[in-house]
């Protein structure tokens, strides 16, 4: 349902000790709020280069997440229409205006499942967009 | 728009702007005030997950900006959407007794909101039984949702065999008439072309769920056409989203039945929604003496700078009503 429109077209960019950060902000693949620990996965590429879980920090409801921690955070919550913003480090690479960004991101759904094999039902979801710096 | 005045009462779900509420373009406030340009007497149906600041706690600012929107709209609360989630916790399922006091904390927010009616999207026997008495002592109505399951399933026929044993006014079901569909969507085929599936894969799932083709076959097919995961999770949403049970199967629904779901995913320029047949399932309620609300709950897929969501709603309610007085009208020249 919102999958055109999971990531938002302004950023921003700084730079540290030459390393580039690109924060985009981001919505939650679903209608309602969940658990920040339903986002099983969430993985950044930017200008074809993937970026590894560890490089992206997910600032939401005034907590910074490490990517890898997301599935920690049981008590935290993403809302219905909450930006979250994801700090992406890039490394040395030039300032540009704008950045072509995908996001994949799979969440689980609390009511769907167990499933016999124990597992819950993933709304898995991919969005590229250009995001201005 | 006003509101009906004869026939069911009419609403809506706050899921019908879940567009805008995703956008961040409406919030609280703003959807309880579009629901009032539906007209006085209009019944609110929302989730307190998707409408809520703060959820799952209920902040004494919601409290008070649903309190008083429902005031000065002049909505009436009808009913509170809540979900049996066992696997909000990573790695580890809820227990009974652990998804039971998620329904009495929902039970605590519906509540002092002023609703009559807490939906769960599942439930079982041994569920109802933890949290009816909370229900009870609260007068708030407990209503498990058919969609996914028809009221053939045997979970389904469990919890009916249950209500008639416990012949309790504070128990029943919610149809949702998403489990009652004759066609995928034109709007969710539109987008689903929009955000990069493959033409001949959009095709080949609307003609496999047509056609009743299993979910696995439809799936075989979409790989066979080159498709991905996210072309296959697509295709899985089709057929998790649309149920193709028969019309008649609210004649088994009707002695339990609470509320409705108007299910509707775009209503088009003759003012019909070609994906179920309403113009059968209004048939069905009206003989049955269904005497709850239509909660008209829109499906939108529409890009973010062509929502129409209020538009269709109200479209959906001038639906109803036409088809619900026409019934009346062949119901009266038979006599």
């Amino acid at each position: 349902m919102f999958a055109d429109d999971l990531i938002l077209g302004r950023g921003q960019v700084s730079v540290a000790d030459g390393t580039l950060t690109l924060t985009v902000g981001c919505r939650l693949n679903w209608y309602r709020a969940l658990p920040v620990s339903c986002v099983e996965y969430l993985a950044v590429t930017v200008g074809g280069i993937r970026l590894s879980p560890a490089a992206v920090t997910v600032r939401l409801g005034g907590q910074q997440i490490p990517g890898p921690a997301l599935t920690e955070h049981d008590d935290d919550w993403w809302a219905a229409g909450q930006v979250a913003w994801l700090d992406c480090t890039l490394g040395k690479r030039p300032v540009e205006d704008r950045y072509q960004v995908r996001l994949e991101i799979g969440t689980r759904v609390p009511y769907m499942g167990p499933t016999p094999d124990g597992s819950w039902r993933l709304v898995r979801d991919e969005c590229t967009a250009w995001v201005a710096a | 728009m006003s509101a009906a005045t004869t026939g069911p009462r009419l609403g809506l779900t706050m899921m019908s702007f879940a567009r805008e509420i995703h956008l961040g373009q409406w919030d609280l406030g703003e959807c309880l005030k579009q629901a009032g340009r539906l007209g006085a007497g209009t019944a609110l149906e929302l989730t307190g997950a998707q409408s809520l600041p703060g959820y799952p706690a209920l902040l004494p600012e919601a409290e008070w900006t649903v309190r008083r929107g429902i005031d000065v709209h002049g909505l009436i609360p009808e009913c509170y959407d809540a979900y049996v989630e066992r696997g909000r916790r990573h790695c580890r399922a809820a227990s009974l007794e652990e998804a039971a006091e998620l329904i009495e904390t929902e039970l605590a927010i519906a509540h002092p909101l002023g609703f009559p009616m807490l939906r769960l999207n599942d439930a079982t026997p041994g569920l109802l039984a933890a949290v009816l008495p909370m229900a009870e002592r609260l007068e708030v109505r407990v209503v498990v949702e058919l969609h996914g399951k028809s009221i053939r399933h045997p979970d389904s026929v469990r919890l009916a065999e249950y209500f008639d044993a416990i012949q309790s006014p504070y128990a029943g079901f919610l149809q949702d008439l998403g489990a009652m569909m004759r066609a995928v969507p034109r709007s969710f085929l539109d987008w689903g072309r929009r955000i990069g599936r493959p033409a001949e894969i959009v095709s080949a799932v609307e003609q496999g769920w047509n056609s009743g083709t299993p979910l696995a076959d439809t799936l075989h097919q979409v790989s066979v056409l080159g498709g991905g995961d996210v072309d296959r999770e697509w295709a899985h949403g089709c057929y998790v989203m649309f149920h193709h049970n028969p019309v008649t199967d609210l004649a088994l629904v009707m002695p339990y039945l609470a509320h409705v779901h108007g299910k509707f995913f775009g209503i088009d320029s003759s003012g019909a929604e070609p994906a179920i047949d309403y113009p059968a399932v209004l048939a069905a309620l009206r003989p049955g003496g269904y005497q709850g609300v239509i909660s008209s709950e829109y499906i939108s897929w529409a890009p973010a700078d062509a929502l129409d969501s209020l538009a269709q709603v109200a479209a959906h309610h001038r639906m109803v009503r036409t088809m619900w007085d026409t019934a009346a009208a062949e119901t009266a020249s038979t006599r």
